[in-house]
C-alpha cells in the first residue's frame, strides 16, 4: 500500500524533469536577442535624432536670416544699379561734351595759331630787307 | 504520513536539481533583458526617423549654404556696385573739372583771337590805308602837273613817307625810301614827277607785300576817283 502512495510521487517527480522549462526560457531569451537591440542604441538613435532636429531648427533660423538679409538688401542694390546707371549716363554725355570741347579748343588754337602766324608774317616781312621791284631803283 | 512529507521534499530536491538552477537565471536574465532591450522595429523606426533627420539637416545645410552663398554675392555685388558708383562720382568729379578748365581755355583762345583779330584788323586796316594813300600819291605826281605841283606833291610824298618809316621803325626798306629816296628822285635824271610816282608806288607795294594786301582793285580805284556829288 505504502508502495504504490510513492510510484505516482516518483512519477510526477519524473514528469517534472521531462518538463525542464529551462529550453523554453533559452527558446525565449533567443527570441529576445533576435528580435530586439539594446535600448542604448535605440536611445542614441532617438538622441542623435533630438540633435539633428535641433541643428535643422537652427540651420533653418539662419537660413530665414540669410533669406531675409538678402531681400532686405535688394532694394539697395537695385538703387546702386539705378544710380551707376544713371551716373554712367550723366558721365558719357559729359564726357561727349567734354570731347566738343576739345575738339573746339583744337579748332579754335588752330586758328588763334594762324593769327600768331599772320602776325609773326607781318613782323618777319617788315624787317626783310628785298626792295620792291618799283623801290630798287631808288636803292642805289 | 510523515513519509509522505520526506518523500514530497525528496521530488522537490530531484526537481531543482533536476536543471540545476539555470531556469531561475534565464528568468532573472529574461527580465533584465526585457528591461534592457527593445524591439528592432521600434530601434529600426528610430533609425529610420533619424535618417529622415540627417536628411533634413543635411538639406537645411545646403540651404542654408546656398543663402549665405546668395547673401556673399549680393554683398559682393553691393560693394562692386557701391566702389563703380564712387568711381563715377570720381570720374564725374574728373570730367566737370576737366569741362570747367577746357570751358576757361576755349574763352582765353577766344579772348586771344579777338585780340589778334582786333590787331591784325587794325595793322591791315593802317597798312591799307597807307597803301591807298601811297597809290593817290602816285597817281596824282603826273608829269604834266607844273612843276611847283611837283615839288608840293614831292613834298606831301616825303612826310607820308617818314610817316611811314616813324610808324614802322623796324621796316628797313621803308626806312631806305624815307632817308634818301625824295632827295635821289630830284636828282634822278628822269622826271621828277616820274620818279616820284614810282617812289610812291614802291612805298605802296611794300605796305602790300609786309602785311598781305590785295592790290587795289580797278573798281576801287574807279570808285574813289569819281567826283562827289
Amino acid at each position: 500500500m505504502r508502495g504504490i502512495a510513492i510510484a505516482p510521487l516518483l512519477l510526477l517527480a519524473t514528469l517534472g524533469c521531462s518538463e525542464d522549462p529551462v529550453p523554453g526560457l533559452e527558446e525565449e531569451r533567443r527570441q529576445i536577442l533576435a528580435e530586439t537591440v539594446e535600448k542604448q542604441s535605440f536611445w542614441s538613435e532617438v538622441e542623435r535624432k533630438g540633435e539633428l532636429l535641433k541643428e535643422v531648427r537652427q540651420l533653418r533660423t539662419e537660413a530665414i536670416e540669410a533669406t531675409r538679409k538678402i531681400a532686405e538688401g535688394t532694394p539697395e542694390l537695385m538703387a546702386l544699379e539705378d544710380a551707376l546707371a544713371s551716373s554712367r549716363e550723366i558721365n558719357e554725355r559729359a564726357a561727349a561734351l567734354l570731347f566738343e570741347a576739345r575738339r573746339e579748343l583744337g579748332r579754335l588754337e588752330q586758328e588763334r595759331t594762324s593769327r600768331e602766324t599772320a602776325m609773326a608774317s607781318f613782323r618777319e616781312r617788315s624787317r626783310s630787307d628785298p626792295l620792291p621791284p618799283a623801290a630798287a631803283r631808288f636803292d642805289r | 504520513m510523515k513519509s509522505v512529507r520526506r518523500l514530497t521534499l525528496l521530488l522537490l530536491l530531484a526537481g531543482t536539481a533536476c536543471n540545476d538552477g539555470r531556469e531561475e537565471a534565464l528568468r532573472a536574465e529574461l527580465t533584465r533583458l526585457r528591461e534592457e532591450r527593445v524591439e528592432k522595429s521600434v530601434a529600426e523606426r528610430a533609425q529610420l526617423e533619424t535618417r529622415e533627420a540627417e536628411g533634413a539637416a543635411q538639406q537645411a545645410r545646403e540651404e542654408l549654404e546656398a543663402a549665405r552663398e546668395g547673401l556673399l554675392q549680393q554683398e559682393a555685388k553691393a560693394t562692386a556696385l557701391r566702389a563703380a558708383v564712387a568711381a563715377e562720382v570720381e570720374r564725374n568729379g574728373r570730367l566737370t573739372a576737366e569741362l570747367s578748365a577746357s570751358d576757361q581755355s576755349i574763352r582765353a583762345e577766344l579772348r586771344r583771337i579777338e585780340t589778334l583779330d582786333r590787331e591784325i584788323s587794325r595793322i591791315r586796316k593802317r597798312a591799307t590805308l597807307a597803301r591807298t594813300q601811297g597809290e593817290t600819291l602816285a597817281r596824282e605826281i603826273r608829269a604834266e602837273d607844273p612843276e611847283w605841283a611837283t615839288d608840293r606833291r614831292l613834298e606831301a610824298l616825303a612826310e607820308f613817307l617818314d610817316a611811314l618809316a616813324e610808324e614802322s621803325p623796324q621796316d628797313p626798306v621803308l626806312a631806305r625810301l624815307a632817308e634818301h629816296s625824295v632827295a635821289r628822285v630830284r636828282e634822278s635824271s628822269e622826271s621828277a614827277a616820274t620818279a616820284g610816282a614810282a617812289l610812291a608806288k614802291a612805298a605802296s607795294e611794300r605796305l602790300a607785300f609786309v602785311y598781305g594786301i590785295e592790290p587795289e582793285r580797278e573798281d576801287e580805284r574807279a570808285g574813289k576817283e569819281e567826283p562827289p556829288g
